[in-house]
Formats: C-alpha cells, structure tokens, sequence
C-alpha cells in the first residue's frame, strides 16, 4: 500500500509541469526521434510519447502503436541519466600559451541549468547511484560531475509493463522503485498516483495541493497500481520461462552450443524453481576469474564486434579517455575528456604494448568488471537489468546469458534459467514484432 | 620566395585585401590576431607540398574548404606546391627539399611510381589523405577484374591508354608517416595534423570505430532499431558519425577500425536478408583494398560465384 | 598585552597549521589540472633517454608540493596531451623535482624536443609510493628490468641519503643491451661501497661489459641479504617481476615483503578513468606500488 495516496489526474499533468517551469526548471521527458525514445527538453506535454511502446530483444529495439492514453508505457529509453551528468565529451580545462612560453590553465566550469527528469525508472536510479559512488564518493570528487549533478529533480515512474531485455529483478533494482527519486508516479490510464521522495518533493507537492491539482487517490486506483507492480513482476519470471523454451526449441544453433543445449535441458528438469542469475559476489569471483579459459570465451570472442556499444548506453559504465585539440594557431588548447571503452585499442596501451589486444580479452574485461571487480570497487555488482547492453549489441549478444554459460559448464549454478540464445545474426530475422506478447 | 594564396580563396574572408607575399608579411598578420598571445612557430614554419594521383581532388578540397583556417596554414606552413590551389614548383621533384608532402590519390600508371619515389625522396615526412591514397580508392575495384578487358570495352581506343592493370595505395610503393583515412577526409582531421606536426608530433592514432563517436553524439543505432547494414562497427571513425547522424548506415569510407570482426557483422547482415552479392558490395567499394575488407568482400563474392543465388529472405533493404 | 608561552606556541600552531591547510588545498588543486612548470635542466642519458629536472614557477606551490617516492605526476606536453611519469629524484630536495623519460610513445617522443627554459604542465603527485617507513632497519633489495628502473631510481636517491636507516643495500638491474644501461659511473662508484651490491645483467652485451650476460633474475642467487629482515622491491615487465617474486619466495622472503611497481594505461590518475583499472585495484590511485599478495593472483594474468 502506498504511503501518501495523491492523484494527479492525466489532465493535470501540464499543470505539474507549469510549475516546475514557473520554478525554472528545464524539463526533460520521453520524446521519440529516429525510431526511439529519447530525453529532450520540453514544455507541453503533448510532446510527450503516447499511444506508443517499444519492444526490445537482442540486437533489437521496435516503437509500436499502443491504443491507451499512457505516456510511459515502455522500458528503459535509449540513453537516459548517464550523458547528462557524466558527458559524452566534456572540456576539462583549457591552456594557453603565453609569448613567453608559459602555460596558463583554466579548469573549465559548466552551469547547467536545474533540469527535472521525467519518467526515470527503477533501473535508471539505481544506476544513478553507482556513478555518483564512483564520481562522487570516491577518493576524489570529480568536479565536472558534480556541477551536473546539481539541482536534478527526478521524477520517477513506475515500469508498468516488463520488456525482453529487463532483469532487473535480478539485480535487486526493481521493477519497485524504493528511494532515490523526488516525486515517483504509478501511471493508470486516467492519470497518475503520486508520491514524494525528497524535501523537495514534498515542497512541490505541497504547492499542487494547494492549487487543488491533486486529488485523493482512491483505495482502487492504488490497488490498480499495486496490481500492474506484481503483474510486472510477474512477467519478468514469466519471460524467463519463455526465453529458456524458445531456447531449447531453437534448432538452429551453431554446434558448438548444442552440448551446452543439452546440459541445460537436463538441469532444467532437475530444478523447476526459478533461480536468479548468480550475482552472488562470491560465486561469481570464482566462476568467472577461474574459467577465463572457458572456451565460451572464444565463442563470444567470435561473435563480438569489440564495437563498445554495450559500454556506451551502459548507466553505470565510467571509462573515458582524454585528448587535446588545440587551435591550429597554437594560442589555445583544449583538453577534453570523452567516453571510452574497455572494448577501444586504447583503453589498455601502454607504450607499445597492449594489454587486451584480443576481443576475448576485452570481453572478459567488461564482464568481469561488472560482476567480479565491481563488488570490491563500491560493494554490489555493476550490473543494474536495464537490458541496454543486450538490445543495442548490433549482433545481440546477451551479457547475461555470457555469464551464465560460463558459470552453468562449471556446475556451480546448474539449474539457473539461461536467457534466450540470440547471439548468431542469421538467427534474428525471425518476425519478432508478431511473437512479442505485451501486457 | 612569395607565398601566394589564390585570389579566390582570399576574396571568401574579410581579409582579402591583405595579400600574403612573404614571413614578415605574416608575422604581421599573425601579432593583429593574436592579441599578444604566443606568435608561435613563425620560426619554424615547414615546407609543405600537396601532391595529387588518381583521384576525384575531394581531399585537396578538405583542405581548401578550410575557410578563414587557410591563412593560419599559410601563416605557420611554407606551402610550395599545392596544384588545386594554384601553387605551382616548377622545379625538379628530385630537388625540393620538403617537410611534409601530402599525398592523395592512388597508383595507377608506371609514371606514378617513378613520381612518387621521388616524392619520397625529397620530403622528410610523408603523410596519405583520403580512400584512394591510403587504401587504393573507388578505382582499385577495377583490381579484382580484368583491367584490360574492362579498358576494351569502354574505350573505344584502348590503345592510347597506359594505365597499370591495378590502383594501389601509397604504402604499397613507398614508406608512409602517417595515413588520414576518410573519403574525403574532414577538415578538421587534416588540419590537427598538421598542427601536431609542427609540435614535432603525429595525432593520435585512433582507429576506434564509428559507434563510439555515434554513441557519443547520441545517435540511434539504425542498425538496432531498423535493420539497416551499417558498417560502424568494423569502420574507424574520424568522421563524426555524420552518416548514422541522419538515419542511413555507414558504408565504411573510414575505412577498417583496429581489430574489426566482419565475419560476424556480415553474417548479421545476412540474417537481415541482404544476399551474398550485397554483402560483397557493402565491403567492396571505398577502401576495397584495406585488408580486412577486401577479405571480407573476397569471401561473399566467392559464395556469389560459387553457389547459385537463392533469395527467400522476405527482409530486403 | 603580555603574551604567555603558551599562547605563543598555540599562535605558532595555528599558523603552521594555516599554512599547511593552504599546501593541502594547493595540493588538491594540482591534483585537478595541471600547472606551469619550467625545466630548469635536461639531461640526455642515452640516445633516447632524457631527465627533465623541473619547478613550478609559482614559488608557493614548489614549496607547497611533496611527494613520496614511487609516486607519479602527469605531464602535460601542451597541446600534445599528457603522460604519467614516475618521480626519480629525492622527495627532501629542495626546490625542483626530476623525471626520467624515454622517448617511446607519441607525447614522450614529441617531450625529447624540449629544451632547457621550456614550461610544460605538471600535474600531480598521484598514487602509493613505496613503503620505505616499513623498510627501515632492513636489507633493502631492489630488482629492476628493462626501463622499470626510473620508479626506483628515486629509492636508491633515498635509500643513499639516508643510508644509515637501511641494511645491506642491494641493487639488481636486467637491461635489454649492455648499451641501455645509464648512470653506468654512478653503479661503478656503488659497487665499490662495501655495504652496497650491485648486480647487473644484459641479455645482449657491447664490448667491455663487466657485468653478467642474460636475465637480471638469473643472479638473485648471487645476491647477499638476510631474508627473514629484508624488503624487496621489484619494478619492470611483469614477467620479471613474477619470475623474481618466485624466486624470492624460495629464498624464504615472506611475500608481505615483497613489492611491485606496477603499469597500466592511465588518463585521469584520479581512479577515474577506468584505464588503469588491474582486476578490482585502480592502479593510478590504489597503485602503482602494490604489496605481492594483493595482486599476485593476476600477475601475468593474459588480459588484466
């Protein structure tokens, strides 16, 4: 049951929206641009999505029409918290170079404006806080980061419908979001449930109730939402099942997946409970750093474009190299900070010699540092189930479904549900907006 | 000896009036615009010289394309010869003494290679810009036929002609400093270099692909989320993504990124329905003679030639 | 007014103590960018190898700055970029601070044209340097290869200037060819200290080598300390220094005693970055100097 049963009913929006506008925020909200969902500016909310969900699979994001008058029903958007506060490109400070031939430097301030977040998920919070522990929180405090940081108003929303690609059940993230937000919305098609999360969205609640924007939500309306939470969650067990079935009955596998096929089908029989993936600090660390010559890896390895998509539109991914690009004059130069991969020729150079030259190298970088080294770095796993990595891979390949297939060949986790095989690109062009099955 | 900027250029900047004829003249020029600020590298300003081969002049014009920048490099570069720009040494190859030779455009007669040996010789670095320099270009495609057949049947005096049967890439003939991909290469990639030369540098030799810079601009992966071949992830960027940037696929004119995975990018293609001689073209075109590329196209190509062509795919782009 | 001693000394307090809140802000601020700095001498060492003998040119932030040896700055070439280099000279010598070089990547290649009386950026010092209060009252053992020595070097400076808070002293140099040695008078002055053993190797030597031909861990055999109350301190390729931990071990050095240099891509040296990353340790900040049994599980591991 929820704690303060506000309504905001759907015709109000605007109103909520006014007001933040009024206090000058920039409101930042779901909006569509090349085939997906996107967070730009806007000021009505007509501009918002509506009537439109999006379908995710591997290698795989589809808009389609969805006939309600909802503005968020979809999953996680292409990119959300991440280039706003961590940026893509960032001038970290600038020099010039006197007559003498002296340098002066200039640490480069940026002042954003106070930005309100709309339709932040479970996920997207979760993620949040792993980048402020790593920006933030650790030893040194990344200035550049922090100015971003401040004055963010988010405005969160709960999942009501679970793609194929979210798992973060598993990750203990979601669908539920707990903390972490200053206003959180359960959508319902005649408006929203509202709840406060900070001071500050408090304060604004206050003020729409004064204005008389708010309603009293009815026992039914919460008992909706309560409803739509567990049936999300519901779902993303349920797909598990599903993915493990369109697994065992795929029959196009490559050979080399068959043996592994088999395995499964045999533990599947043996354990019919669901099981979560293993996240389980210790397990992990002793799978995954003790097989790093599991032959999956070359598998993986042959599949992998080292592309360093997965790593972009990671939430919670942090690498970034620097680079200087100086005026052609020679007066000034720039030095900007950019995002880079653990999947780049440069993350692991050292003069003249490279530490992950090999795709399977880097791949284990990436996996490894999510699951394993992540819990020594902040304490929990880096890894929050937004499904980004796995939808926008260009070849699908499925982070999870790595995981699992190194740990399940060890016999540590048999019987743990592994995630739909999408990895081969001849096995993808199956219709899939047909088969998708949305609440 | 007088530096000449062509009159057409100068006329696009306000600055038209002032005509650059000499170091002290753009000393001048540079303390008005620099405010006092370092007037670096007037010193030390190195011989430049643009050199042309088989090619379509898009990478020359990068270069003059540079706006108001050109009088910078003219201020900071001695420019001897620069033939699309009007600037001609008249005197033997095999006697200047150059810094920096630019060189775009492919081998393609027996002329070229003595030519360009003696590029070689009378220049301390020597630098490659574009598809064709750096890689053969559009008209190394003419490589895996039969030149002389090709030549046959569109001229109608073959005879006249000597052209070699194969279009190569500089590296192929002559040691390469430094190669700038691109087809054409941008501005701003020359124009870095060519400062960092002068820092006694080269630039960073990035060859990341296309999906870092796409990802980082915020684009939308039009391969996810349409279907479309898109080359990025094999493909170096450089180029600002500016192709995934307005919703069509990357057709590789960057040439191959480091460690490129083709075969499991091409098979990705086929899954979405493109048949074997699509694939071979998509690698086969700009830099068809880059290693990786050429392999990749080789291998669809064979199964073009070999196998008779089945199509059932209902997804075809 | 009569001041008291006691208030005296609490006046003096509170100033040291100003001026030390200031020299840590200043030091924080060199930690976020770079400052000028001049070079007040260039040495070339060998035909690739130089030292940059350098100084702030804001007298208040040389005097603010310290550093321990082991730790690293990044320099910054202007507009070139920047590139982390470990700090040679003594933390106690006053008023310039030394780096050695080799011209081997895009930015050291372009620093070997810098003059004396040119300014680069220096920021810095970043990381844990070597454990030197540990090593008091032991034998100090020191195992370098190839180009790792500069990381030590600033040991061996601090060790001989304080010679009386060490043991045995003994330094133990790998280079590729005979020719990559430098400060070859300096090991030859050394060697003739009694309380000091020099052990050099080449793998491929020049004429009048007088030192061993093949692997610097080939002679730690040879090599004269007391196990039970010595500290080893290894810098150079990782194979090296895996092979020269082994062998340690089998001298009966427990492995609490044992510590390596380590070296990864760095961009940010604030734990930032994520490329220096080493398994879980940020090698820029929990690094570079680590104790073996914290890393030993990755050394040589293909990939981390």
């Amino acid at each position: 049951m929820r704690d303060q049963p506000h309504f905001l009913p759907r015709l109000q929006l605007q109103s909520l929206l006014d007001l933040l506008i009024a206090e000058d925020y920039q409101c930042m909200g779901p909006q569509i641009q090349s085939n997906a969902i996107v967070f730009k500016p806007f000021s009505q909310v007509t501009a918002l999505t509506q009537g439109i969900t999006d379908y995710q699979d591997a290698g795989h994001y589809r808009l389609q029409p969805y006939d309600s008058p909802r503005n968020f029903h979809w999953n996680c958007s292409a990119q959300l918290l991440k280039p706003y506060f961590f940026q893509a490109e960032q001038v970290l400070w600038q020099v010039e170079k006197q007559q003498d031939g002296q340098l002066v430097f200039c640490q480069t301030q940026s002042h954003q404006p106070k930005r309100a977040f709309f339709g932040v998920r479970a996920c997207d919070i979760a993620a949040l806080k792993l980048q402020d522990q790593h920006f933030l929180h650790s030893e040194f405090v990344d200035d550049h980061y922090a100015e971003n940081r401040r004055n963010n108003l988010f405005i969160a929303v709960t999942c009501s419908k679970a793609g194929a690609n979210c798992f973060c059940h598993r990750t203990s993230d979601g669908p539920a979001i707990t903390d972490g937000y200053d206003l959180l919305l359960d959508e319902l098609n005649e408006g929203f449930l509202l709840q406060t999360g900070s001071d500050e969205g408090e304060r604004l609640c206050q003020q729409l109730l004064q204005t008389q924007v708010l309603e009293i939500a009815s026992s039914e309306q919460q008992q909706q939402a309560d409803q739509s939470l567990s049936q999300v969650r519901q779902t993303l067990f349920d797909n598990d099942d599903q993915r493990l079935q369109s697994h065992q009955s795929d029959q196009s596998q490559p050979p080399q997946f068959k043996a592994q096929q088999q395995s499964q089908q045999q533990s599947q029989q043996q354990h019919q409970q669901p099981k979560h993936l293993p996240f389980d600090p210790e397990l992990i660390r002793q799978v995954l750093m003790q097989n790093l010559d599991h032959p999956h890896w070359q598998e993986l390895a042959e599949t992998c474009l080292s592309c360093g998509n997965c790593t972009s539109v990671c939430p919670t991914c942090f690498c970034s190299s620097q680079r200087d690009i100086p005026e052609l004059d020679g007066s000034q130069a720039q030095h900007v900070r950019q995002w880079d991969s653990c999947f780049s020729q440069g993350h692991g150079y050292i003069h003249g010699y490279q530490v992950r030259g090999k795709t399977q190298l880097r791949y284990q970088q990436w996996l490894t540092h999510k699951l394993v080294n992540w819990y020594e770095q902040y304490g929990r796993s880096g890894c929050v189930g937004c499904g980004r990595c796995v939808t926008w891979c260009p070849v699908g390949i499925d982070f999870t479904q790595a995981a699992m297939q190194i740990c399940q060949d060890n016999g540590q986790i048999s019987g743990d549900r592994v995630r739909g095989d999408r990895v081969r690109g001849d096995r993808v062009s199956k219709d899939r907006e047909g088969g998708h099955n949305d609440n | 000896m007088a530096q000449r900027i062509p009159a057409q250029i100068l006329s696009q900047h306000s600055d038209a009036d002032v005509t650059v004829t000499s170091n002290a003249a753009t000393d001048a020029y540079a303390d008005t615009t620099n405010n006092g600020k370092a007037n670096v590298d007037t010193n030390t300003r190195l011989k430049v010289a643009v050199h042309k081969f088989a090619s379509c002049d898009g990478c020359q014009l990068a270069f003059l394309n540079a706006g108001a920048d050109l009088l910078t490099v003219n201020r900071l570069f001695d420019i001897r010869h620069f033939a699309e720009a009007g600037l001609l040494d008249n005197r033997p190859l095999i006697e200047r003494d150059i810094d920096v030779a630019i060189i775009e455009g492919s081998v393609c007669t027996a002329e070229d290679i003595q030519r360009l040996q003696q590029i070689r010789d009378s220049s301390q670095r020597l630098i490659t810009i574009g598809a064709c320099a750096t890689s053969g270009g559009i008209q190394a495609l003419r490589n895996m036929a039969d030149a002389q057949q090709w030549l046959a049947e569109i001229y109608a005096r073959p005879e006249s002609l000597s052209s070699l049967d194969t279009a190569t890439p500089i590296s192929q003939h002559v040691k390469v400093d430094l190669e700038l991909w691109g087809c054409p290469v941008n501005t701003e990639q020359l124009l870095h270099a060519l400062r960092n030369l002068l820092w006694h540098s080269l630039p960073e030799n990035n060859k990341d692909k296309v999906c870092m810079e796409c990802k980082r601009a915020g684009n939308i992966c039009v391969m996810v989320t349409e279907n479309k071949p898109c080359l990025g992830p094999v493909t170096q960027g450089s180029c600002g993504a500016i192709c995934p940037h307005h919703g069509r696929d990357c057709y590789g004119c960057y040439g191959p990124a480091e460690n490129t995975n083709t075969d499991s990018l091409s098979q990705r293609f086929s899954g979405f329905g493109l048949l074997p001689e699509e694939i071979a073209r998509k690698f086969l075109l700009i830099n068809s003679q880059s290693k990786p590329f050429l392999e990749e196209g080789k291998k669809w190509h064979n199964q073009l030639t070999s196998q008779p062509q089945t199509s059932d795919k209902g997804l075809r782009l | 007014m009569i001041t008291s001693p006691t208030s005296d000394v609490q006046g003096t307090l509170t100033e040291q103590k100003t001026v030390q809140v200031k020299a840590d802000a200043m030091m924080t601020k060199l930690q976020q960018q770079p400052f000028n700095a001049r070079i007040v001498e260039r040495i070339q060492e060998s035909p690739d190898i130089f030292t940059l003998r350098l100084t702030f040119s804001d007298p208040e932030l040389q005097q603010a700055y310290s550093f321990a040896p082991g730790q690293f700055n990044m320099l910054y070439l202007y507009g070139v970029g920047e590139v982390p280099i470990s700090i040679v000279s003594d933390p106690e010598h006053p008023g310039s601070f030394d780096h050695t070089l080799r011209a081997v990547g895009r930015i050291t290649q372009a620093m070997a044209q810098l003059k004396t009386g040119d300014y680069i950026g220096v920021r810095g010092p970043f990381g844990r340097g070597w454990p030197l209060e540990n090593a008091q009252d032991r034998d100090l053992v020191l195992i370098t290869g190839g180009l790792g020595c500069a990381p030590l070097v600033s040991v061996i400076h601090y060790a001989l200037n304080r010679r009386q808070l060490y043991k045995r002293l003994v330094i133990m140099q790998g280079v590729k060819h005979s020719n990559d040695l430098i400060w070859r008078q300096q090991y030859q002055q050394w060697a003739e200290r009694e309380d000091i053993q020099i052990l050099l190797a080449a793998d491929e030597t020049g004429a009048h080598w007088p030192w061993a031909k093949g692997y610097v861990t080939n002679l730690i055999a040879q090599a004269q300390f007391d196990s039970d109350n010595c500290i080893a301190l290894l810098c150079g390729p990782e194979v090296m220094m895996q092979t020269a931990a082994k062998q340690l071990l089998q001298r009966q050095v427990p492995e609490q005693q044992i510590w390596l240099s380590m070296e990864r891509n760095m961009k940010c040296a604030v734990g930032h970055c994520g490329h220096c990353q080493y398994g879980a340790h940020f090698v820029c900040k929990q690094g570079p100097v680590f104790n073996y049994p914290e890393i030993k599980q990755l050394l040589s591991q293909a990939g981390f």
